[in-house]
């Protein structure tokens, strides 16, 4: 007993809840649009290169008009000065946008070196370049992304033609119109649409043709074909053919997974890959998704965050298709009484096993019939017995929230990823984690890599769980270990060793 | 003989007169009777809400509660006050099939009279689709209605609540057996429900929906052939369980099956 007790006083105790001084502002108000419900994205860069990761939020702003009126409904960029002191850098950066916006996709898409961005929005996506003196400029005008004022939740920076340079998918929702947006009733009071009172949408891709210059390929490429409800975006080499495929959550209707064919086309496989819904056949209201290899087999697997008694289901990759896991594993035990978001594959007790970290709350409003119980709490689920299982932790030191965004970042260099999370009209919040372990760090500055770190496998993308992205360095907890080999696959490259590396350094291959 | 015929009509119409014959016709419970004088009341004098809520109370009792139910609003729109005859409102919406609208003057009610207004108000959060609620006011209506409480629980999705209940009780009906099982199936797994929603089929196969549960929880348990005649008849009215049909179809060995099946279950979900 005095063991278990110990254990609990030192999982609980490995957390320090730090709030941010910005708070999402959705504009919810007597009459629910549908967007007030969606905000929540998070991007974590270093913008500056001072080794620090840095903090960006994209906002709302007025509805319906999706128009920001006001400073608190900025965008907003935190600077790390380090010892989790942050200084808003937005109006210098040029960041604080225009419209109603989700989620940020950061990645160097022009291959100089920095860290841009690109912000996705009820109307539309803003692209930032990063010019490295502190100012981003929006190029989005002459870049050629234009996502035609769809509403976009989010997607991922891929180079799915392997030319060198990150193309980008665009996740997109659905059509939404004020006008037409019926004042919806749960149990007699306003809340929120479910997703069938909304028209599809399909998903967009643009190839980097260089020099700053995009081109639609989006029906070339097949993925127009398909209209879903699409909430997130997880790109891997999920068949290892060395080409990155992509898997979109979608809202109600059957997920997607585009198979890169290596030719420029994709083909949408997800029944044929398990992946469409789970075993019950009914399609979840899949949000935010992650991929990485949490079982050691150096495939890419899949976990997505859905509502209350649609568990959070995980899929390990078997080469030629996905089982779900959420039953051995006891993931589907533990999550089917939580709603969530954001959700990350993260080893966040350096024990050399990948955690699951995830943002919850109900996708209903707090002022609904169900409000009382639609603030939840941030869960950390522990991986056991090399991955066959998974454990409920302590509750992380935060009050219920209706928490969105979730990413796993090692914020102040110690090791240790921290948890940046969001929530609805509530303080942004850092988790300061102080674990034990050894870890090393992989500053792969290109997506798509494939590192292998002992037994451990990853891979680099900077977009994770709900609307959110991390260009940070790829992580492994190491354990005991003091030395590890390294291998880092580079998709038509030969394969890079790093024997005998030493734990606890940021390898720059 | 006229003006004798006249005083008594006269005397006859004295509101004061009426209210005393309506009161004893009350009394003796002659509802009709009842009913009429308070008619003749409300006629004499339409702005005092006494008589339109002893009509509605007249109506009431004689079981006519639709028609008590205006005379009862009336009255609570000119005393809006909380008071007892909420009950008899929100009873009377009750029993009229207005389970919604009975749900705010039993919630009234609840608060002054606990005892008599937790079933009603239970009935109308049932009947109004909001099961938590309900679930917890059969719950608090005593043990008799711990059966309703845990269905309401089910319904709500609330599986630990609902387990705690049906662990309480001991019925054999398929019904309980497949709410049983299917809850358990949430808060246990597949291998802790088999045995109820084999009991629930065995009790009555044409419960397709125990049918599914028990075709997934097979399926989910490796008994992927076991589950396939109860997934074939279980599909037919839920489309849904063709993804897990055509998953058992394929572990099975039979791929046209599986892909015919998974074909049409894409067509029903409409991706294509």
């Amino acid at each position: 007993m005095l063991r278990i007790v110990l254990a609990l006083f030192a999982a609980a105790s490995q957390w320090q809840s730090i709030p941010l001084p910005f708070t999402l502002a959705t504009s919810e108000g007597a009459r629910k649009h549908l967007p007030a419900t969606m905000p929540g994205g998070i991007a974590v860069f270093d913008y500056d290169g001072d080794g620090l990761l840095d903090l960006f939020f994209p906002n709302g702003a007025d509805l319906p008009s999706g128009r920001k009126t006001s400073p608190r409904q900025n965008n907003i960029l935190l600077h790390n000065m380090g010892g989790f002191r942050f200084e808003d850098r937005t109006s210098t950066a040029k960041l604080a946008g225009a419209g109603y916006d989700f989620a940020a996709l950061a990645a160097d898409y022009d291959n100089d070196g920095r860290v841009d961005l690109l912000v996705c929005g009820l109307r539309g996506v803003t692209l930032y370049r990063n010019y490295g003196n502190g100012v981003f400029e929006d190029v989005t005008a002459t870049s050629g992304i234009d996502n035609r004022g769809r509403w976009s939740t989010g997607g991922v920076w891929l180079d799915y033609d392997r030319d060198g340079d990150l193309d980008l998918f665009l996740v997109n929702y659905v059509r939404w119109d004020p006008a037409t947006e019926p004042p919806c009733k749960v149990e007699g009071l306003a809340d929120f649409c479910h997703p069938r009172y909304f028209e599809p949408d399909a998903n967009a891709l643009f190839r980097n043709e260089g020099g700053g210059r995009f081109r639609d390929v989006s029906i070339e490429s097949g993925i127009a074909a398909h209209k879903g409800k699409g909430m997130a975006a997880a790109s891997a080499d999920f068949d290892l053919d060395g080409y990155p495929d992509i898997f979109v959550t979608n809202d109600r209707v059957l997920n997607f997974f585009f198979r890169n064919l290596g030719n420029g086309r994709f083909e949408e496989r997800a029944l044929e890959w398990g992946v469409a819904a789970p075993a019950s056949g009914n399609p979840p209201s899949a949000m935010g998704v992650d991929a990485q290899d949490y079982d050691h087999d150096g495939r890419f697997d899949l976990i997505y965050t859905a509502l209350r008694d649609e568990t959070f289901p995980l899929y390990r990759n078997r080469g030629s298709d996905f089982e779900e896991t959420g039953l051995p594993t006891k993931l589907d035990l533990l999550t089917r009484p939580m709603a969530g978001w954001g959700i990350a594959f993260a080893d966040l007790d350096n024990d050399g096993w990948r955690d699951i970290a995830a943002a919850r709350s109900d996708v209903l409003s707090i002022t609904g019939p169900r409000g009382a119980t639609a603030r939840e709490p941030l869960s950390w689920f522990r991986s056991t017995a090399s991955a066959k299982r998974f454990e409920a932790t302590p509750a992380l030191p935060v009050p219920p929230q209706m928490y969105r965004g979730i990413v796993a970042a090692d914020m102040n260099n110690d090791g240790c990823l921290d948890l940046v999370a969001t929530a609805l009209q509530a303080p942004v919040r850092i988790l300061r984690n102080t674990c034990r372990g050894n870890w090393l760090k992989i500053a792969a500055t290109k997506t798509g890599v494939r590192v292998r770190v002992g037994d451990q496998w990853g891979h680099t993308s900077t977009s994770v769980g709900y609307a959110s992205s991390c260009a940070c360095p790829l992580h492994f907890g190491l354990g005991d270990a003091a030395t590890v080999d390294v291998e880092l696959f580079e998709p038509g490259a030969e394969p890079r060793r790093f024997p005998s590396t030493k734990a606890n350094q940021t390898l720059v291959p | 003989m006229f003006v004798i015929a006249a005083f008594a009509l006269l005397f006859a119409q004295d509101p004061a007169t009426l209210s005393n014959q309506a009161a004893a016709a009350m009394r003796a419970q002659r509802f009709p009777e009842a009913e009429s004088l308070y008619r003749k009341l409300v006629a004499l004098e339409p702005a005092n809400p006494m008589w339109r809520m002893n009509l509605g109370l007249a109506l009431y009792s004689s079981g006519q509660y639709a028609k008590a139910v205006p005379e009862l609003e009336a009255y609570h729109k000119a005393k809006p006050e909380p008071g007892p005859l909420h009950l008899v409102l929100g009873t009377a919406l009750l029993k009229s099939e207005k389970p919604c609208p009975a749900v705010a003057p039993l919630e009234v009610a609840q608060r002054w009279d606990k005892e008599r207004a937790n079933l009603p108000l239970a009935d109308a959060y049932f009947g109004c689709k909001r099961y938590a609620l309900a679930a917890r006011a059969y719950e608090a209506a005593g043990s008799s209605h711990a059966r309703r409480a845990a269905h309401c629980y089910w319904q709500a999705r609330q599986y630990p609540e609902a387990k705690r209940l049906y662990q309480s009780l001991q019925a054999t009906d398929a019904e309980f057996l497949y709410e049983f099982g299917d809850t358990l199936a949430r808060t246990d797994g597949p291998e802790a429900a088999l045995p109820h929603l084999r009991r629930a089929v065995e009790t009555n196969p044409a419960l397709i929906a125990a049918r599914g549960e028990l075709g997934k929880a097979l399926l989910a348990t490796g008994g992927a052939a076991a589950s396939i005649p109860h997934l074939e008849a279980a599909a037919t009215a839920d489309p849904a369980l063709l993804l897990p049909l055509s998953r058992a179809y394929r572990t099975t060995g039979r791929t046209t099956d599986a892909d015919r099946t998974q074909e049409k279950y894409r067509q029903h979900m409409g991706t294509k």
